[in-house]
């Protein structure tokens, strides 16, 4: 892997996101907040009309709780849909052509849009582990741990989210299906809310998904001071081979379907 | 260097109702036949002119030839290796395309260099700008240039990492009088492998050693050492 190519992918998109800075700041610091908010106005209006805990979360950790979902609820949706949005734009600009025959790997190219996505999430990512750290300190061993899987659930998300790319560019119908799935994902992953609220039947799905893995594994470091380094192979397991299989299913769609609708 | 055996490109095309429920309900397909059955060979530092009317397959060919879209049947060779594995050899040039508007010229240069490994890429992008007199816009973002620098630029693009095989769609096209000559110029000159497609029959006199006439997705003549006369009775035969 040449790091050049990771760097110079990654930069091409910030310059042309700071064509126009005001929407680039905007984006970067409001966008990512939206859903969270609303959820913090909803769990601090239940545990001040006397609620006591759902599941782990209790009226003292429920702010940490949140920044932490919130947070990993932004990393889930950049590294699921920017990949795609990216090559949807550069496909109607009749750019992508140039990416796409260059000598750059497509492992290259996902890390590099990766790194982009990364300095989008930088400023969220800062005040939130600040607050998250002022209100409920962690040792260093729990922050490298918590940033390890971050990291992680970030590649493993990126992988699945450059399949959806290759439909952007060669079917776009297929495309629209990947919406559903990231629905469904977010809703089996557990962000905002603790898995005991969540219907019985949906459980077990919901503890087979890495993402649900790294977010419950990544409160619990925070939280409780729990490391589970199962958990944290099984999410390094998945998105080794998220990465291989996004590389794999991109190269077929791209071979027999090329790009079509502009 | 470049060789092209039988090759054919089918594209499977939905046909379109007028209306929005005849669009919703309409399945009916049919398949259209872009390229059928062209073989041809381009030696090292050859330089070929592919001709034909609009929808005579040459911008197909180019793109398969560049590993962009996969030929339905038949092969490409780049040094006897398939060609989306010798992509690094080829510069190619498509019009305006492959260039970002919303960057400045050495931004898009600097980036397409750094893909390709350049080691010196601010004095590759030096000798370019002289080359192409570029280089008082260097700085400007991209769209404010005029058409005919962005053509300059596209070239560059395709330049920048020095390779062996230049591909050039149309390089030319709606361009001044002036802008056209330079281009030719500054193309003429180079040491490459040359393919390039064009509706100019003085263009494809100048810049190809053979002229390879297309029509309707299939090879109608090839021309060593073309004429104006040549070509022109050609083009004007295969529209008939």
């Amino acid at each position: 892997m040449d790091v050049r190519r990771v760097f110079a992918v990654a930069k091409k998109d910030i310059l042309l996101r700071l064509r126009y800075r005001g929407a680039y700041l905007v984006s970067a610091f409001f966008e990512p907040m939206r859903t969270g908010i609303l959820f913090l106005l909803v769990y601090a209006g239940f545990f001040s009309s006397g609620a006591v805990s759902i599941g782990q979360v209790t009226g003292e950790n429920y702010v940490v709780f949140l920044l932490l979902g919130m947070l990993l609820a932004v990393i889930f949706r950049f590294g699921f849909d920017m990949i795609a949005g990216a090559f949807f734009t550069e496909k109607i600009y009749q750019t992508i052509q140039g990416l796409l025959i260059s000598p750059a790997r497509k492992v290259e190219i996902i890390l590099g849009m990766g790194l982009r996505g990364l300095i989008d999430i930088l400023p969220m990512m800062v005040i939130s582990l600040s607050i998250a750290y002022v209100l409920l300190p962690i040792s260093p061993a729990s922050f490298l741990y918590v940033m390890a899987l971050m990291g992680l659930m970030y590649v493993l998300v990126l992988g699945v989210g450059f399949i959806n790319a290759a439909y952007v560019l060669g079917n776009e119908s297929i495309s629209k299906v990947f919406d559903l799935v990231a629905w469904t994902w977010i809703l089996l992953s557990c962000f905002y809310y603790p898995i005991e609220s969540t219907p019985r039947l949906i459980r077990p799905f919901i503890e087979l998904n890495p993402v649900y893995q790294a977010n419950h594994a990544i409160k619990a470091a925070w939280m409780n001071g729990v490391l589970d380094f199962g958990s944290l192979t099984y999410v390094l397991a998945a998105a080794v081979l998220s990465l291989n299989f996004g590389v794999f299913i991109f190269n077929r769609v791209w071979k027999t379907r090329g790009i079509d609708g502009y | 260097m470049i060789e092209a055996k039988n090759l054919t490109k089918v594209f499977n095309v939905r046909k379109e109702g007028r209306d929005i429920f005849e669009k919703l309900l309409n399945r009916e397909k049919k398949t259209f036949k872009a390229v059928d059955d062209v073989s041809f060979e381009i030696y090292e530092g050859e330089r070929i002119g592919l001709l034909g009317p609009n929808g005579a397959g040459k911008t197909t060919i180019i793109q398969m030839l560049c590993g962009l879209i996969q030929p339905t049947s038949g092969t490409v060779l780049i040094r006897g290796m398939a060609a989306d594995r010798q992509q690094s050899l080829i510069g190619l040039m498509m019009g305006r395309r492959m260039i970002y508007h919303r960057l400045t010229g050495y931004n898009n240069l600097e980036y397409y260099a750094r893909l390709y490994g350049v080691e010196d890429i601010d004095g590759r992008i030096g000798k370019l700008c002289n080359m192409l007199r570029i280089g008082g816009w260097l700085d400007e973002y991209v769209e404010y240039y005029s058409d005919g620098m962005k053509y300059k630029l596209a070239v560059a693009r395709a330049l920048v990492h020095d390779p062996e095989i230049l591909i050039l769609d149309e390089p030319t096209l709606g361009l001044d009088l002036a802008t056209s000559e330079y281009l030719r110029g500054i193309i003429g000159r180079l040491r490459k492998t040359v393919l390039l497609t064009t509706h100019y029959v003085e263009e494809a006199k100048e810049l190809s050693d053979r002229v390879v006439i297309l029509s309707g997705g299939r090879v109608r003549r090839v021309i060593s050492n073309p004429r104006r006369a040549d070509i022109r009775r050609e083009l004007l035969n295969g529209r008939s």
